[in-house]
Parts: C-alpha cells; structure tokens; sequence
C-alpha cells in the first residue's frame, strides 16, 4: 500500500469515534463527570441521589442486577394519594459499586464484601446511628437479604420487591426457567451476531452489549412490559460478571443469604408480581420462610418490572408496611 | 524485495497451476476451476453460509455470504471477498493462508450497524485426496464501524448516543478444527472450535460449530 494510501487510512481512522471512550456508546460515571449527583468512599464514586428531608427516617434503595441501576425504580418516587415516599422519609438512590453511572472497576475489586461494606457506608452517611428500611427490587432483595443476615441491628425493616433466589438451591429449582436460552431465540442470535461487530472488551463496549441483551426476550417468565419499557442508564457488565462468579462456583451455586435471619424479628415485606411465572407469587412464598415474620403483597396485571409499570399499586403495601413497623 | 516483487509474487502463488489445494480440507479433483460449498452451524449466531472458489492453482479467489439463520433477518449478515493459498506444502501436509476484507451487517434493538473490516487465517494440516484434517487459526478485526442507534435505545437506555463511524470496535479471535471427507466431486466436511474477543474474553457462544458439503466442477 502506498504511503498517501496509508495516511488516508489512518486519517480516517483517526476521525472516527472511539468505542472505549465513555459518552460515546453508554454514558460517563459520575467519576467521569461532575454533573452526576454523587459520593465517594471506599475507593470508589457512586451515583447517588437522596430525596426527602435530611432529618427524616431514612429508606435506602437496592436496585436489581447484578450490573442494573436505579433509574427503572425511580417511579417510587410518584405520589400515592398525593403523597410521596420522600415527603415522609429520606430515601436515598444509589448506583451500586460498577454498576449503572457509578465507577467503573476491575472485576478484583468487586465482591459480595464490598458491596456489604459500601451499603453499610451508605448507610453510616444518611442515618448514623439510626437503623433504615432497605428496599430491593429483585437482586437488590438478595443484597438486602444478605446485608440483614449479616448485620440485623442496622436495619429497621425490609421491603422485598420480588426477590431472586436467597440460596443457591433455591436457584437450582428455578435455574432452567430463568433465562431463555433456546439457541435459536432472536435476542441470543442477536446478540451473539452483535458482538462479532462490537467485541465485549473493556467496561463501555461490554456494558453497551450487556444492553443489548437486556432488551430480548431474555426472561419470558419474568413478562417485563414491553410497551412501558424499564429503563435504565447503564448496565455493569463486570460487575454483573463478579457477583455472578462469587455465587456460582465451578457451575455450583453456592450461596446462602439466610443464614442468621432468624435474628432478625421485625416484620418483612415481600411483594410479588401476579405475571412473573418464575420468581412470582409462588416463589416468594417459598421464600418467605426465611424470615420469621413475612407478608405477602401481590402486584396484579404486572411482571417482573412492577415498580415501574405499576408504581401506585407497588408502592400502595409499602406505605401501609412502613405504617404498620412504626417507622 | 521491494514491493513490485513481493506484488508479482503474490499474484504468481494465486495463478500458477499446482496440484489443486483449495478451501477444501481434502485435495479437489483434477481439472477443477470452481467448487461451491454450503455450510451450517453455530458461529456468533446460527448461520447459514454460501461461498463460491474461483480456484488457480494453489490458489483461489472466493466470495462467501453468510446469514444468521435463526430467524430469518434479512438486516443481518455478512459478506466477505477473499483470497487463499498454500504457503507451505511437504506432500499431503499444508499449511494454508487466507485474508479477506469482511462486510458485516446488523440491525438490533439497540444499534444498525455497518462495519468493515478484515479476516485472516492460518490453516496447517493434513489435506489427502479422500480425507484431510487442519487447524483453522483465525482473526477478524473490525476496523471501521458505522453505528446508528435505535429510538428504543435512546429512551430506555442512553439517550446521548452518538451515531457514526467509530475505529475498532472489536476483534474475534477463532481456534478449531476442520476435517472433510471427499467423495468424488463432493467434499462433506465439519469444523468446531472455540471463539473468544480479541481481549481474550468470552463471547457468547463461546464456540463454533459447523458442517457443511462442497461440490467442485
């Protein structure tokens, strides 16, 4: 090839938008950009927002993943009979470490113990000395699941938004109906096509694929809408990758995030979608157990996504809930 | 050497007239100038893939089309235009060479994309006049892509997108194994193998998996 062919080339190529580089393909984090409401600690800079006044009692929300983030749960914000959770308390959203416009991280440096570190963190900062109600939708109920196994005196109460599976044998009975991986499915074919153009290598490129994926018809039995689509900022896919790798050990799941509930004696909420045909209704009440005074409430006309496709009737039980433990 | 040499050379391992070693595992039959094949598997999707040889000698020229065959998308597919020789030969042992620019295509639900890039392989093994088994080494690299984002995208997921040419945006580095049987004019053939990105991580699916038949003429 001749030099000004060459040139041409690299010219060319030097034009071009870079795929690694965030705000291209996904958005920056809030260590990338200021503008993002934020914290750091623990060696590391999360997404957090808190709403509510400062003095009030203090509700901390987990969002689902592994590798989500809190913007499909932000409809908790909507007013129930005209009144919202945070004119009555301080809840507080955060982005959990890797994941959504938090800070990016190498797999190393993400693990069960600090994300338990960074909730207690958290916690420390908006309620000091003062117990707080966790609320966790799906793998954020397995993290506040772990985190009141762990530390019961922290926590105040519990609302679990359908919660993925507590224990590994749990997992075991439900595994084959979590994901659709029949190999002709459109969203595997899609996805697996997509990344022979865009290669899962780095956190933009990976968490832009995660993405893609996260549209398809992944988990049928979960009947996330369609039509009202969850949304979400960015997907952590090494995040995901992480606590994935810490429960399931050589194809084995090994988790138990139960193991010390029973000391914990405060009523627990647990809500449940009508549609989700996995780890709905019937699930819960398999899990429910675990803790020594659990309700049920069951979201109707909803899957999986019900704090965002049905906000009102999700948030209708948590009030009542907050009510009835006095909080 | 300077480059008209190394020009001259290249066309002359394509066109000189040698016992006929081709995208075949197994030796073609005397005489053949073109061969068409058909293949069917698992390779980043399931795929449907036709390729047509134009072959000289030692050499041959090839087109090949493949299409993600799952559910039939006709926004998906790719197309590649290249050339294959043997760069070493000890009688029956081969090592093979191919390189071919590479057009890929895909509309999802987050991007339609456009990208161009460029493949190579290094094939060594045993290729007989009834049965042949290689090593397929192989590197595709995209190196320019043009992504336009979806609505979908830009509501639920990123809504600052930028739609455009972007450099690099992946490699995928391929490992297995080919063998063939030849049956007079018809080769029935199978490969399998592992894939990974080019920083070495996993792509899902994680191998290949292909069988397919030629018919050279």
């Amino acid at each position: 090839m001749s030099k000004p062919l060459i040139a041409v080339a690299a010219l060319s190529l030097a034009a071009c938008l870079d795929p690694a580089e965030d705000g291209n393909l996904v958005p920056r984090t809030a260590d990338e950009d200021p503008s993002i409401p934020q914290l750091s600690f623990n060696g590391s800079t999360f997404h957090v927002e808190a709403f509510g006044d400062p003095s009030a009692p203090v509700i901390v929300v987990l969002h689902g993943g592994p590798g989500g983030d809190y913007r499909g749960l932000l409809r908790l914000r909507d007013p129930v009979n005209g009144v919202r959770l945070e004119d009555r308390y301080r809840v507080v959203f955060w982005d959990q470490r890797g994941s959504g416009l938090s800070e990016r991280h190498a797999e190393s440096q993400i693990s069960l113990v600090a994300y338990e570190q960074d909730l207690t963190t958290i916690i420390d900062r908006f309620s000091p000395g003062r117990p707080v109600v966790l609320l966790g939708h799906s793998w954020g109920g397995m993290y506040a699941t772990r985190y009141i196994s762990l530390h019961p005196e922290r926590v105040a109460g519990a609302v679990l938004m359908e919660p993925g599976p507590l224990t590994g044998a749990l997992y075991d009975e439900i595994k084959s109906q979590m994901f659709n991986l029949d190999p002709i499915a459109e969203w595997l074919n899609d996805y697996a096509w997509a990344q022979s153009i865009v290669s899962p290598d780095g956190h933009a490129r990976a968490d832009y694929l995660w993405g893609l994926a996260s549209f398809g018809d992944i988990q049928p039995g979960f009947h996330a809408s369609t039509t009202d689509r969850e949304p979400f900022w960015r997907h952590g896919a090494v995040a995901a990758a992480a606590i994935n790798a810490e429960g399931i050990v050589d194809g084995e799941p090994v988790w138990d995030f139960t193991v010390g509930l029973d000391r914990f004696t405060t009523p627990v909420l647990f809500e449940a979608s009508s549609d989700n045909t996995v780890i709905g209704v019937e699930f819960q009440e398999k899990q429910m157990p675990f803790y020594p005074h659990a309700s049920l409430a069951v979201i109707a006309g909803a899957g999986h996504d019900f704090p965002w496709v049905r906000p009102a009737e999700t948030l209708a039980p948590v009030f009542n809930y907050l009510n009835a433990i006095g909080f | 050497m300077n480059r008209q040499t190394i020009r001259v050379s290249l066309f002359a391992a394509l066109a000189i007239a040698l016992p006929a070693a081709a995208q075949e595992v197994t030796n073609l039959p005397q005489g053949t100038r073109q061969s068409v094949s058909l293949d069917l598997g698992l390779q980043s999707a399931l795929v449907t893939r036709a390729s047509y040889s134009r072959h000289f000698g030692s050499g041959q020229l090839y087109g090949r089309f493949t299409l993600p065959s799952a559910s039939l998308d006709f926004r998906d597919f790719a197309v590649e235009f290249g050339a294959q020789t043997t760069a070493l030969a000890s009688g029956n042992w081969k090592l093979q060479v191919a390189f071919a620019p590479v057009l890929r295509m895909t509309k999802n639900d987050v991007f339609t994309a456009t990208a161009l890039g460029l493949k190579g392989a290094l094939m060594p093994g045993y290729q007989g006049d009834h049965w042949g088994l290689m090593l397929e080494l192989g590197y595709e690299k995209m190196l320019a892509t043009h992504l336009n984002h979806s609505s979908l995208y830009r509501s639920a997921g990123y809504s600052g997108a930028r739609d455009g040419w972007y450099s690099l945006t992946g490699g995928t580095l391929q490992a297995g194994l080919r063998g063939g049987y030849r049956i007079a004019r018809v080769e029935l053939s199978a490969a399998a193998g592992v894939l990974a990105s080019e920083g070495l991580n996993p792509v899902t699916p994680p191998f290949y998996g292909t069988l397919g038949s030629s018919y050279a003429f």
